[in-house]
Order: C-alpha cells, then sequence, then structure tokens
C-alpha cells in the first residue's frame, strides 16, 4: 500500500515563525479587557451562589411566618423579609440557582436545535434553507417577549415549561449565525479541499465548519444568557412561569409590586440582581467578542 | 550623486512585534537620479515597502519606527520634516501608486469626484477647471469613456482601468518623483504590459523619475534603468539594469536569476536558493544571506559585509569581492 | 505518455446570477471544452482573468457539475458516480490549490490533515497510516517530526508542500493543480516546481497544471491549451505552441511577457489593448474579435472552431493560415 517516495533532489525545510495567536494568547488578552472580566466576576460570584444556594442559605426559602412580614433589613434577615414573612437573602438565592437552571437548560436545548440547524441549512442549502429561513423570518418578525409569552400561554407555566418557551425563541437568531458563518466557509478552500480528497458531507460539517462557530457561538450564548434570564424573569412576573412558593426573581419581583413604596427593598433585591446578573453577562459578551473577533477576522 | 532627485541615507526602520524588535529596513542607501526608472526588488520579508512607505512617512507609528537615516529631497530631509509641509510634498513632489487600486480608492465616492479633490487640494482647482482637468488627466492615462468614468465608482471599473485612475491622480501635479509599489502585480498580463508602457511615455513626457518596487524580475528587465537588489532589509547589490542580469555579482541575485523559469524553455531544471528567509535568526554581526549561501566563507558569519563598489557603477555587499 | 486518463467532451457551465429581481443574467465560465490528457503528461491550462481555467479544472476533478457535456475518467463519468465508485474517484483525483493560506484548515496540525485522506479512504492501520504520513512529509521535504504542528506555524512554500503530501496521499493518477505557485516567492516557487517534477516521475502522476504565468507553463507542460472566454483558442504540444503560436491571441500573450534579457528590450506598444472582457457577455462571432488586430468580418459573424493546423495543434481561428505562425 505505501507508494514509491524516493525523490531527488527534495531540501528539508525547517518551521518558520508562528505569526497567530494560540489560546493561551487568548486568555491573556481575555485578562486585559476590563470589561470581560467585570463580567466574568459578576457571573463568577452568580454562579458559586446559585450552586452553594442549599449550603449558605440562611432560613428555608418558603418558610415565612406572617407576623414578621416586610421588615427590612436586620441582623437576623440581611436584606429583609417579604410580604408572607420570608428570608429575602434565602429566596433571592435559591432564585438564583433556578435562573441559572433555567439559563443552562434553555440554551443547552437551544444550541443542541439551533447549531445542526443551521449547518444544515446553510451546507445544502436548496430549499431546505429557503424554507429554513422563511420559518426563521415568521419567528423573528414576533419581538421575543411576545413570543415566548403567546408559547407559554400554549403550552402551560411552570418551570420546564419556562424553559422549553425560552429555547424555542432564542432558536432563531442561532441558526442564523450559524448559517451565516457556514455559508462563509463553505467557499475557503480548505473545506472545498477536504470535498477533494473525498470527505463525507457530516464530516465536513463536523471536522471542517463547526470548528470555526465556536467562536461566534460562544460569544452569542454569553449575550443570550442575559436575555433568557430577562425572559424567564419576565414570563414569571407576568404568572406564566415558575409557579408560586418557588422562588423566582420575576415572580419576586410580581408579588412585590403591590408593596413597593410601602417596603421597597422587597422589589429592590430582585430588581437588581436582575439587572446586575444581565449586565455581567453582557459585559462578558462583548469581552468575549472583542477577543475573539479579530482572531476571527484575521483568519 | 549631484544629479539625485531623491536620496535615501542609511534608512533604519523597526518594527515592535510582541517582545521582538524587527528590523524592517537596516542600513539602507539609493539614490534615484533624475527622469531614470530605478528598480528595488526583493521577494517577501525583504524590506522594499517598508522602505518605499518611509520615503513618504506612511509607516503607522507604533509599530513602526523610523529607528535612523534620512531621506533628502530636494535638499531637505522627508523623514524630519514637519508634518504639513509633508504633506505638501505628498502626492505633487512625490506620488505613490498601490497594488490595489480598490483599497486606494474611495468606494463611496465616483471617480470624478476624487479626481477633482486631488486637483483641489494640490493645484487649487475648482469648477469647471477641475472637471476639464480630470477629464485631460483620464485621456492621458489613455483611459477609454473618460466622460461616463468620471460618473463610475470604483466597483464598476476593472482592475486595469482602476489602476490608471490612481496613475492619473499620481500624475496630476506633475510629481518629480512616482513610487509605484508593486502596481502591476495583481494585474493580468496583458493589461499589466499596458500599464508598463503607460509609465514610460508618461515619464518621457513629465520628465519624472520612477521608483518600480516589485519582486518580478522580468518587469525590472523590461523597465528599469538601474536596479537594487534588497534581502532581509538589507541592500545586497544595485548596478545598472543590463549589467545586473548579465552578471550578477551576489550569490542570492545569482540565485534568483536562477530561479526563473525562462520563456525559451531551455531550463529543465531551475537552481532553487536552499532554506527560506528568517529560517535560521542570524546574529546581529554576520551576513544575512549566510545561512543558504552555496559560497559561504567563514568571514561571512563574523562580519556584516558593506555595499562597495566592486565595479565600476556596480556594487553589491559580499566578502567575495573583498 | 500512454492511454487516454481524461476525457472532457462538450464541458459547459454557466452561472446564473441574479442581478436584480427579475433579471438574471448566465456567467459563461467554460463554454464547450473538449480535452483530452494521456497518462503521465503534463498538461497546461492558461489564459488570463475571467477565462474559466480554474472553473475548469472543479468540473475536470468532479467537484463542479457541469451545466453541459461530460468529464470521463478511465471511461467512468466523474459527474454520476456514486458510492463506491465516487470514493474510488476521489482517491485517483486530487487537488492543489493557488492560496497555501487558505488550503489548510487551521484547526488540524498538519499531520491530521495529510492524514485525513488515508483515513477517508480506509488507507491502513492507524499505526501504519503513521507511517505513511512520514513518508510523505519526506516525500515533499518536510521533516516528519512537524507532524503535530499547525499549518499557520509555516511558511508559504511549506504549506504547499503539506498540501502536496495531501494531494498524494492516496497516490492517485491525476492531480489538478490551480496556480500552485503563483502566490509563493520566485525562489520558492522554483523549489515547488522542481518538486512537482520529481513527484510526477518517481510516482508516475499526470498533472492538468493551471496558471496565468506562461514561463511557468513553458517550464512545466508537455502539452499547453489557452483558454479566453471560456473557450479554448489554441491547443498544442509545448514547443509549437511558444515558437510557433497560431492563435492571434496566444501571440499577444507570449508579446506581453516582459522577457528576461535588459539587451532585448524593444520599445513596443502592448500587444493588447482593453481589458479581458467579461464572460457574462461575451462577443459575438469569435469572442476575441473586439481585440484582435487582424480582425475581419468573418470573426464578427462566426465563431470559429478547434481546427487542426499542424501535427497536434489546433487553433480556433478563421485566419490562421492566412496569418502563418507567429
Amino acid at each position: 500500500m505505501s507508494t514509491s517516495t524516493r525523490v531527488v533532489g527534495a531540501s528539508v525545510e525547517p518551521a518558520a515563525s508562528p505569526p497567530r495567536p494560540g489560546r493561551s494568547e487568548l486568555f491573556r488578552r481575555l485578562r486585559k479587557n476590563r470589561g470581560a472580566m467585570v463580567g466574568l466576576g459578576i457571573i463568577g460570584v452568580y454562579v458559586a451562589l446559585a450552586l452553594l444556594s442549599h449550603v449558605i442559605a440562611p432560613y428555608s426559602p418558603t418558610a415565612g411566618t406572617l407576623d414578621l412580614r416586610l421588615q427590612g433589613p436586620s441582623r437576623a434577615h440581611w436584606l429583609g423579609t417579604d410580604e408572607l414573612g420570608r428570608d429575602l437573602l434565602s429566596r433571592l438565592l435559591y432564585g438564583a440557582g433556578i435562573s441559572l437552571e433555567i439559563q443552562t437548560t434553555s440554551v443547552l436545548l437551544t444550541l443542541l436545535v439551533g447549531v445542526p440547524w443551521g449547518l444544515l441549512s446553510g451546507y445544502y442549502g436548496g430549499w431546505i434553507d429557503e424554507v429554513s429561513m422563511r420559518v426563521i423570518d415568521v419567528m423573528l418578525a414576533f419581538p421575543g417577549i411576545l413570543l415566548a409569552i403567546g408559547v407559554a400561554a400554549i403550552i402551560g407555566g411552570g418551570l420546564s415549561n419556562v424553559v422549553i418557551a425560552v429555547a424555542i425563541v432564542s432558536v432563531p437568531e442561532f441558526v442564523r449565525l450559524v448559517r451565516g458563518v457556514v455559508l462563509g466557509m463553505r467557499k475557503l478552500e480548505f473545506v472545498v479541499a477536504a470535498r477533494g480528497i473525498g470527505e463525507s458531507a457530516p464530516a465536513i460539517m463536523l471536522r471542517y465548519i463547526l470548528p470555526g462557530t465556536v467562536a461566534p457561538i460562544v460569544v452569542q450564548t454569553s449575550i443570550r444568557m442575559a436575555t433568557v434570564l430577562l425572559f424567564a424573569a419576565s414570563l414569571s412576573f407576568l404568572g406564566l412561569g415558575v409557579q408560586p412558593p418557588t422562588p423566582d426573581w420575576g415572580a419576586m419581583l410580581s408579588n412585590a409590586r403591590e408593596y413597593m413604596f410601602l417596603a421597597p427593598h422587597v422589589t429592590a433585591a430582585p430588581g437588581v440582581a436582575i439587572t446586575v446578573v444581565v449586565i455581567g453577562f453582557n459585559l462578558l459578551g462583548d469581552g468575549l467578542r472583542d477577543v475573539l473577533d479579530p482572531r476571527m477576522r484575521g483568519s | 550623486m549631484t544629479d539625485a532627485v531623491l536620496s535615501v541615507r542609511n534608512l533604519q526602520v523597526q518594527f515592535a512585534a510582541d517582545d521582538r524588535v524587527v528590523r524592517a529596513v537596516d542600513g539602507v542607501n539609493l539614490d534615484i537620479v533624475r527622469g531614470e526608472t530605478v528598480g528595488l526588488v526583493g521577494e517577501t520579508g525583504s524590506g522594499k515597502s517598508v522602505t518605499a512607505l518611509s520615503i513618504l512617512g506612511l509607516i503607522p507609528s507604533p509599530p513602526g519606527r523610523i529607528g535612523g537615516g534620512e531621506v533628502l529631497f530636494g535638499g531637505r530631509n522627508l523623514l524630519t520634516m514637519p508634518a504639513r509641509e509633508l504633506r505638501r510634498i505628498r502626492g505633487a513632489g512625490i506620488s505613490m501608486i498601490f497594488q490595489e487600486p480598490m483599497t486606494s480608492l474611495d468606494p463611496s465616492f465616483p471617480i470624478g469626484s476624487q479626481l477633482r479633490e486631488t486637483l483641489a487640494v494640490h493645484l487649487g482647482l475648482r469648477g469647471r477647471d477641475a472637471t476639464r482637468e480630470a477629464l485631460q488627466l483620464l485621456d492621458r492615462v489613455r483611459m477609454p469613456h473618460a466622460a461616463r468614468v468620471l460618473r463610475q465608482y470604483p466597483f464598476e471599473l476593472s482592475g486595469g482601468m482602476r489602476q490608471r485612475v490612481m496613475i492619473a491622480m499620481a500624475i496630476s501635479c506633475h510629481p518629480t518623483l512616482l513610487i509605484a509599489d508593486e502596481a502591476t502585480t495583481a494585474l493580468d498580463v496583458s493589461v499589466q504590459a499596458q500599464v508598463l508602457s503607460l509609465l514610460e511615455e508618461l515619464q518621457e513626457q513629465l520628465g519624472m523619475s520612477i521608483l518600480l518596487i516589485t519582486h518580478d524580475l522580468g518587469v525590472v528587465a523590461e523597465t528599469c534603468d538601474r536596479v537594487y537588489i534588497m534581502y532581509a532589509g538589507r541592500i545586497v547589490e544595485s548596478a545598472p539594469v543590463d549589467v545586473l542580469f548579465h552578471e550578477p555579482l551576489h550569490p542570492y541575485t545569482q540565485g534568483l536569476l536562477a530561479a526563473i523559469p525562462s520563456a525559451q524553455g531551455d531550463r529543465p531544471r531551475l537552481e532553487a536558493i536552499p532554506g527560506e528567509l528568517g529560517a535560521v535568526p542570524s546574529g546581529p554581526g554576520e551576513c544575512l544571506f549566510a545561512s543558504r549561501c552555496p559560497r559561504v566563507m567563514p568571514r561571512c558569519r563574523s562580519e556584516v559585509p558593506l555595499v562597495r563598489e566592486v565595479r565600476p557603477d556596480h556594487n553589491a555587499a559580499c566578502f567575495l569581492y573583498g | 505518455m500512454g492511454d487516454v486518463l481524461l476525457r472532457a467532451e462538450g464541458v459547459t457551465k454557466h452561472f446564473p446570477i441574479r442581478e436584480h429581481l427579475l433579471g438574471r443574467r448566465l456567467l459563461r465560465a467554460v463554454d464547450g471544452v473538449d480535452l483530452e490528457l494521456a497518462r503521465g503528461e503534463t498538461l497546461g491550462i492558461v489564459g488570463e482573468s475571467g477565462c474559466g481555467k480554474s472553473t475548469l479544472g472543479f468540473v475536470l476533478l468532479g467537484l463542479l457539475p457541469p451545466t453541459a457535456g461530460r468529464v470521463t475518467f478511465l471511461g467512468r463519468d466523474v459527474h454520476r458516480a456514486a458510492g463506491r465508485e465516487l470514493k474510488r474517484l476521489r482517491r485517483d483525483l486530487q487537488v492543489v490549490f493557488q492560496d497555501p493560506y487558505g488550503s489548510l484548515n487551521p484547526r488540524m496540525t498538519v499531520g491530521e490533515i495529510v492524514e485525513r485522506p488515508l483515513i477517508v479512504h480506509r488507507l491502513g492501520s492507524a499505526a501504519e497510516r503513521r507511517l505513511q504520513v512520514a513518508e510523505l512529509f519526506r516525500a515533499v521535504g518536510l521533516r516528519p517530526e512537524m507532524v503535530s504542528r499547525y499549518p499557520h506555524e509555516f511558511s508559504g512554500g511549506q504549506r504547499q508542500r503539506i498540501a502536496l503530501a495531501r494531494a498524494i496521499a492516496t497516490s492517485p493518477k491525476l492531480v489538478v493543480a490551480d496556480e500552485p505557485t503563483s502566490a509563493l516567492d520566485v525562489s520558492v516557487q522554483a523549489k515547488i516546481l522542481n518538486l512537482l517534477k520529481d513527484l510526477q516521475a518517481s510516482l508516475g502522476l499526470t498533472y492538468v497544471f493551471i496558471s496565468h504565468d506562461m514561463r511557468v507553463i513553458r517550464h512545466m507542460c508537455d502539452r499547453v491549451a489557452v483558454m479566453y472566454l471560456g473557450k479554448i483558442v489554441e491547443i498544442s504540444g509545448k514547443d509549437a505552441l511558444f515558437d510557433g503560436p497560431r492563435h492571434p491571441y496566444t501571440r499577444a500573450l507570449l508579446a506581453d511577457v516582459p522577457g528576461l534579457d535588459p539587451r532585448q528590450r524593444r520599445r513596443r506598444q502592448p500587444a493588447l489593448e482593453g481589458d479581458p472582457p467579461s464572460p457574462m457577455q461575451p462577443p459575438a462571432g469569435c469572442r476575441f474579435h473586439p481585440r484582435c488586430p487582424f480582425a475581419q468580418e468573418v470573426c464578427r459573424a462566426t465563431e470559429p472552431a478547434l481546427r487542426p493546423l499542424g501535427p497536434a495543434h489546433l487553433a480556433a481561428c478563421h485566419l490562421a493560415e492566412t496569418l502563418g505562425p507567429g
């Protein structure tokens, strides 16, 4: 099977120096990006608190005594209590856990559906692509939150349905994103060369094109996490999401509306939490884009 | 050289790359006489483009840095000239055309407005005077349908036509020196022939000197009066063009000439220069070509050969000649 | 020179370009090309931008289906093959591209890149493949220790060597080289051209060599086909073409190539005026007539066919006899 490889006169070449950044270089650049670092810090705290909520929460999030209701921050209750006497800090912590769960599950679902869809649509083109794009267009025509509300209204409330609703709503932009990258990469010479050596279409999509989509997907995911949180909170706020007494930040906000002027800390806690986490994800996403984009443009 | 229109003396340009400093141009001396075409030849990494850009102060200042030397034009050093005066020289005393006309022309404006802008800035022409002059310039560069071209956008023109527009803008102020940086590299051979013939014609009409930067020795053989060969930031040989092609002194020049396939088909195997530029790092005190030179001597690795006049009007930087 | 390896009959490739909602124009990249390639030879396809040579290369390889006509490789229709036959075809037909910076997957090591064809075609066990990759590296003049590096760590010339190693990995019969040295410096180009010739000798390869550089074509090829606006206007053995071109376009092209002897420099007008026309609107009659210094009425009216003017020398020009060899 071996080819005859006696060659006359070939000269042996040493390697030239590398001009492009590797993984360690990327991390270095990320560290220099202040926005990204702040975002990463916020997210880090958020994730840590969410994961450790069961351990560090001082009280149960659902147990409350009515005579302790609407108390301001005190030594016993660092953030005070809500309208049913439940410890706000504990509810916030457990709520973080719930939000994180919704975010990760939802985004994972979105990626599982959106990325292959985008790959296939972009690679094969033709009517698959035409039909897909029209479906995506219709979905994108609705403001995201309305679509989420619509889906939730159809399939009902509850934690898992919130996850599904938000996942569905996030799919179109990922499909568009991946498809765009695929369209651009399909013409690149090394992809054509892969066809030339006989690679099958799945191999080409997975080995050659998919790695090129990772950077934009990572950036988009980070930003999308923020939107997912907002949508989930909004759905809960409207009563379509997580049902009481489960502590969800959106639901907490909703319930606290009545007491907003009476006991502002009850709205402030979840409100600020949502805001900070959303900002954190956005900062991280922007920073990632700054770091990854020049590399993407350069390749 | 008393007749020199441009003199480059010991030019040094460095680039900061991560933690290293790259000496892109390391002590280059160059003279261009009135009315002559000088070829500056080198491969990738030779520093020829950096040299050309430095003349007009077009090197981006980080990461690039002029480390020393002078560029004398009309008796004044361009490297130390205040920016305002340098700007007056750019486009007027010294003009430059580049390889990619698509990136030098603004895609959002029609050709006419870009031409007129050059005329307004340097010659103070406006309105109908400017349009008339623009048309004349386009005629001069043998642009077909000149009136229509004025209204068109760069993307509507072909590569050759865009290059002609660039040339028109470059000669609009009758420059003393035209620098052409790989101006025909991206063109088809027939269009290249047209552009080169045009440059020759314009040179005669305007008495202008041309600094032609290229890696294509064929173009050099056809158009240049004198040639400088650059390698790794240094000049290794300079001579009148026919002397260079028929009696090259420096082993690098000899290697380059031996590597070109001939259109006569009489060279069954091309001789290739072993190794590659930058593959083996060179120390500061040796000939940069030593690791690839077929005639290397011990002295080459311990001293830097300087450019010397080996024969009348034929200079080389090589210890083979003393 | 042996039996016919590849045959192209009436190959045509048109691209519909949608300019606006209601308008679609046809980009006639390749318009009726007939070619035969014998085992062991190197056929050069030369032309300027827009002539269709790269498109033709893709169609010959089976990577782009033709609008009309067919391409057969050892008798098998290249575009109708499927399944096992297609796999076999992909083993025998390989390609090397122009851009050494784009033709290698930046996220795979060069060892993996060269190994892929072996994996795809199931040639050998993992251990055997590793040995073969090392052999291939040595064959193209690279040190086998470099298999774990990434493409960006190599220079342009080295990347072309890697691309060549990939191309010969499956012991192909035919390699289409599309401007393989156009992006390289002269001294690097010389090495790659030498390497191509050496590989041809040691592996018995047949080449289709696509280029715009007449000097390189003369150096590398046995036979040369000149393309203009999607058609072959002249095809012949290399010496006959270079020493006695019969088509005015070939003549002009050769005249415009800069010579290498300053002492033989002559003041002359460029041989071709104007720009290479767009393949969207080829002129009527002979496609070259608007730029041809010899154009006559017949040239404007009818398209000339490729006809024999000498032993194995064809040209498509009504006036070829009257004009004589250039």
